[in-house]
This record gives structure tokens, C-alpha cells and sequence, in this order.
């Protein structure tokens, strides 16, 4: 410590520069990380919220994970009873809804037991409870549409009204309307209500391999591999994610460039300071300590920069950083920042206190 | 008398083979408590190597190294840099201080690695500062001193841990004559008055009447040793 303030106070200028490539660095990072989280939750956050409550869907195994394609049989939908308690059907259809000036929207049509923990909450207005009657995510505010009003179903043909709003309820980044049981028996075309998916509570690896074994057409996956069958999830998921990837690889190689440079700068002091006694033991320890002070300062000021800067963000923007996501961000950046002083302490620790003063020689 | 260092047939070789190079060969020195050695002769003799030895920082090829009758040619790394740490003072030829700290931090800093109590380390730190004439520069940076005064805090900075020997290459190479008589007699006098050991290696034929002996080396073999009439450092 004695050493590490005092130099960092003293090379300010050096240090500063140090400091700032890395807050930009990790500004970036978070940001990238936010935006990624963001058009993450702005394209299936209903999904992403069934995750909280439950951990399975029952698709069927053809599907590819497209709800949208997906048809869970009776004989499945059985075999599932058998096996399970709890279960909900979950039905899933796209389509387009036009209002009374001819514009049109797109939605997807989604079905679940309104008695069930699955079902939204209800943030404007009030839950459907006849037919005709929907749940809409508020997102279709935007398009126009408030509690009362009233548009055109694309497959029924028929009127429907808005009873509420809910928020956070997306897929493939349009908005989630939710339908009555009635209205999804409509759309199913016939006398029994059509299952794209059954959801599952979390019921045991045990179990999830015994449904596997006994259901014919379907195949039980995690909600949070389902995520990959949404239409461009995993497209902008894994550009996204590739970047941040690519931008803590490069931060690893600048910071160990950097500390580098710096410490083969100081390979004499090194020697004097061995010369006179200092333990190789406490030159590392100057070096991670100031590596520490550099890089938490400089994450902590990046963390803010973001947050002011989605703060900036245009509220339509898709931006979402949790909590615990910037923590291991952080976390991964101080490690990366010390990953990137190891070579420097190799270094220090072969400096010859001898051959670094240079002076001893005969 | 005790004797504090003592190099026992001390040879160091570097490189292999042809290229071989021998540059001290069978060297015996011994320096009692209270003396003040000096070490002279023509360049690539091997002065700074044996000052090297001596303070163990270069392992001897051959050859045994006593300290205060504990044998030093034989300790790993880290033994030596506690050895060094506490017993031996370094004084090289430019005065090498650290760049990021301040004159009584450069104090300071040795007391806190050789985890002298604090009190006692201020203490000690402006008795030298003050013996040095350097009480002024106590918060100037090297940069800001002059080069008289970086070679008398690299004094004060070898006296900082209290050795038990002080070795010095050249500690007036960047000093005036007046100056660096100055600074010679005042580790002299240290010296005598703490019973300690001291090596300083000098071209400088003026000082030797500081030293209660002169060794002079060529080709890596000592050649001469001279007694010297001492006179005393402070009113000379």
C-alpha cells in the first residue's frame, strides 16, 4: 500500500490514462451488455417472465422450439397429466389485429388460465372476463389503442374489446394480447382448447427424463432453451454477446499491454527496491494493489457512465441492465484487469536486483 | 576487535567454457568492527563485483562470505533479501531513489519493510535528515533535489535500517570534492562511533586518508593493502 498510493498519486497522468482506457472499456462492455438484455426482453419477455414462476414447456418435438409451430397431442397432453400435477396449456398464434381506421398491428395471441400464477397482472384496467374481451401488453399503447377500444381480429374476423393492460408481455418483439378460454377455443377451430405448449414447474431432472421417455410426439425442454426457437432471439443474442466477448478478450490484451509497458518502465526501481530489501512477495502486492485501485475505480465510474446514459436513452429504446448482471460484469473486469498484471509479475519477479542496477557490474 | 566481514577465497566466473572470464580470483578480505575500508584499483579489476559479493547480491562462484560469523554464500534468494534487508546497507554509485517518493518516504519506506515501530522510525528518519543537512528537502521528490543532495539521501537511506555493514560504489562519483569528502567523513564517523563495517569502493585517492584501509585490486586478485594513519574525520 505505502509503495501503490504513492505512486499512483505521484504518476498521476499515466495512471489516469490507464484508468480512463479502461472506464471506456467497460462502459462499452455494459452498455453492449444493457442493449443485448434489452432487445433480449423486448422480444420475449412474456417468455422470459414465465421462467420466474415456472422452469419447463412440454413442445412439440418437431417444432424446433417454435411455440408458433409447436401442437402438444392429446396422448402427450395425457402421458403429461399422468406424470405431473401442475400443468398449464399455453397456446400461442400470431397474427394481426386492425383497427377501426384500417391500420394494422402486429400481435401474438396468447392463451392461459386466467386463475393460473401464469397469468399477468393486470396494470391498466381490468382482466377479460367475457368473450371478445383481451389482456394487451401496453406496448400496443403506442399504436394508439386504449382501455375500452375495440379492433379487428385477423383469424376470428370478429370484434374484440381491450378490458386491460399489462406490461412486459412480448414476443418476437410485438406485443402479447392475452384471449379468453372461449376465444382461444374459436381460434383452435374446434371443440377442444389447442396446446402449443404445456407449462411445467420445476419437477426434477428425474422426472423430466421419464416424460421424455413416455411422450411420443413432444419432448419436455427448459423455458430458457426454448428462448433459441423465438424468431431472431438467438441471431441478436449471440451478435450482441459476441461482441461483449470479444470486447473482455480485448480488454485482457490491452490492460496486459499497458501494465507491461509500465513495467518493464520501472525494471530498475524494481531492482533498486530488491536491492535494498523489498520481498518480490510486496512488489507484487504493489502492483495488484494498484491494479485493484485502477480498475475498481474506473469500472464504478463506467457502471455510472451507463446508467446515465440509459437514463438519456429514448424510453422506446430496448435497454435493460439488472443488478446482479452488472455485478458479474464488474466482477469479470477487475479479474480480467489482474489476468492482464500476471505477465507484469512474472516480470518483476525474474528482475536481478544486480543487473537492473546496472551500476554493481566491474 | 570482531571481525564483521569476512570473504574467504571468494572467485566469481561468469559465462562457460571459451568464454570464460574470471574476474575475482582467490580473494581474502576481513573488516573489523569499526573499520573503514576502502577499495580501489583500474577499472574491470573487479571492485564492484566484490562489492556485489559482499553484499549478497551476486552469488560467488567460490568461496565463503561471513557476516557477523553467519555464512551468506549459501542462502536462496529470499534469505538474501531479508539479509540484506536488515544487516547490509547499499549506497551505489548513482544514487537510485525511488522516483514516486518523497525524501522522508524514501526513509520511511525501508523502516516500514524492515517493520521498524513508526515512532521510532520518524525519530530516526529526521536524526539522519538532520545529520545529512537534508532536514529542508524532507518533502521534496528526487527529481526536485540536487545530485549532492540525491547521494546523501541514499545515505541516509542505507543508515535507515541500522547494517551492521554499509557498502558504497562510488558513493562520491556524482558529489564535489568538497562535498563528497564531507560525505565520506560523515560515514566514517558513523562507522567508529556505531562500531559497524564499511566497504566503499573509490578512484578517489583523495579520501583515503578517511579510511583505515586501502585494498587495491587488479586483474581480480588483491595486490596491495595499505594501512592507513588515521586521522580524525571531524577536524580534518
Amino acid at each position: 500500500m505505502f509503495l501503490a498510493i504513492r505512486e499512483l498519486l505521484y504518476s498521476k497522468l499515466r495512471y489516469i490514462m490507464v484508468a480512463l482506457i479502461i472506464f471506456l472499456l467497460s462502459f462499452l462492455v455494459l452498455f453492449v451488455s444493457g442493449l443485448a438484455q434489452g432487445l433480449a426482453y423486448d422480444n420475449a419477455s412474456s417468455i422470459i417472465n414465465m421462467d420466474e414462476t415456472a422452469e419447463y414447456f412440454v413442445m412439440d418435438d418437431e417444432a424446433e422450439m417454435q411455440l408458433t409451430r409447436s401442437l402438444v397431442d392429446d396422448e402427450d397432453q395425457q402421458t403429461v397429466h399422468d406424470e405431473v400435477d401442475q400443468s398449464e396449456i399455453l397456446g400461442v398464434h400470431q397474427g394481426t389485429i386492425e383497427d377501426d381506421e384500417e391500420s394494422q398491428a402486429d400481435v401474438a395471441k396468447f392463451y392461459l388460465d386466467d386463475d393460473s400464477a401464469l397469468f399477468p397482472e393486470v396494470t391498466e384496467g381490468e382482466k377479460p372476463s367475457e368473450q371478445r374481451e383481451v389482456l394487451a401488453d401496453e406496448s400496443l399503447q403506442e399504436e394508439g389503442y386504449h382501455v375500452g377500444d375495440e379492433f379487428l381480429e385477423d383469424t376470428t374476423e370478429e370484434i374484440f374489446t381491450i378490458t386491460g393492460f399489462t406490461s412486459n408481455q412480448k414476443y418476437s418483439h410485438t406485443p402479447v394480447i392475452y384471449v379468453t378460454e372461449e376465444d382461444w377455443l374459436e381460434l383452435s377451430g374446434g371443440d377442444e382448447l389447442l396446446a402449443s405448449a404445456l407449462v411445467l414447474p420445476d419437477i426434477g431432472e428425474e422426472t423430466v427424463s421419464t416424460l421424455n421417455s413416455q411422450l411420443t410426439d413432444a419432448e419436455v425442454v427448459t423455458i430458457q432453451d426454448s428462448l433459441s426457437g423465438i424468431p431472431g432471439y438467438s441471431e441478436e443474442q449471440m451478435s450482441l454477446w459476441m461482441m461483449i466477448v470479444f470486447l473482455f478478450i480485448i480488454s485482457a490484451f490491452v490492460l496486459a499491454a499497458f501494465f507491461y509497458v509500465i513495467t518493464i518502465q520501472k525494471l530498475t526501481q524494481f531492482g533498486i527496491l530488491k536491492a535494498i530489501g523489498t520481498k518480490v512477495s510486496e512488489l507484487a502486492n504493489t502492483i495488484l494493489v494498484q491494479v485493484g485501485i485502477i480498475s475498481v475505480v474506473s469500472v464504478t465510474i463506467g457502471i455510472g457512465a451507463t446508467f446515465l446514459a440509459a437514463a438519456l436513452l429514448p424510453p422506446d429504446m430496448p435497454f435493460m441492465l439488472p443488478l446482479n448482471l452488472v455485478a458479474t460484469l464488474t466482477g469479470l473486469f477487475i479479474v480480467v484487469a489482474i489476468l492482464g498484471s500476471l505477465l507484469s509479475l512474472y516480470k518483476v519477479k525474474k528482475v536481478d536486483a544486480l543487473e537492473a542496477i546496472g551500476g554493481m557490474e566491474a | 576487535m570482531t571481525t564483521k566481514l569476512v570473504l574467504e577465497n571468494i572467485g566469481v566466473e561468469f559465462g562457460e567454457g571459451e568464454g570464460k572470464t574470471t574476474v575475482l580470483d582467490d580473494v581474502n578480505v576481513s573488516v573489523n568492527a569499526g573499520e573503514f575500508v576502502a577499495i580501489t584499483g583500474p577499472s574491470g579489476s573487479g571492485k564492484s563485483t566484490l562489492l556485489s559479493v559482499a553484499g549478497a547480491l551476486l552469488t560467488p562462484s567460490r568461496g565463503k562470505l561471513l557476516l557477523d560469523g553467519q555464512v551468506l554464500s549459501q542462502l536462496n534468494p529470499k534469505e538474501s533479501t531479508t539479509m540484506r534487508l536488515h544487516q547490509i546497507g547499499f549506497i551505489f554509485q548513482s544514487a537510485h531513489l525511488i522516483p514516486y517518493l518523497r525524501v522522508k518516504d524514501q526513509l520511511l519506506y525501508i523502516a516500514k519493510i524492515a517493520k521498524i515501530p513508526k515512532q521510532k522510525a520518524k525519530k530516526r528518519t529526521d536524526d539522519l535528515l538532520n545529520m545529512l543537512g537534508l532536514n529542508h528537502r524532507k518533502n521534496h521528490y528526487p527529481v526536485n533535489l540536487s545530485g549532492g543532495e540525491r547521494q546523501r539521501v541514499a545515505i541516509a537511506r542505507a543508515w535507515m535500517n541500522d547494517p551492521e555493514l554499509l557498502l558504497a560504489d562510488e558513493p562520491t562519483a556524482s558529489l564535489d570534492a568538497a562535498r563528497g569528502r564531507e560525505v565520506v567523513e560523515t560515514l566514517a564517523l558513523q562507522v567508529k562511533q556505531q562500531q559497524k563495517a564499511a566497504v566503499m569502493v573509490t578512484h578517489d585517492t583523495r579520501l583515503f586518508d578517511v579510511c583505515d584501509r586501502v585494498i587495491t585490486l587488479s586483474d581480480g586478485e588483491v595486490t596491495d593493502i595499505e594501512k592507513v594513519q588515521l586521522k580524525d574525520p571531524v577536524h580534518s
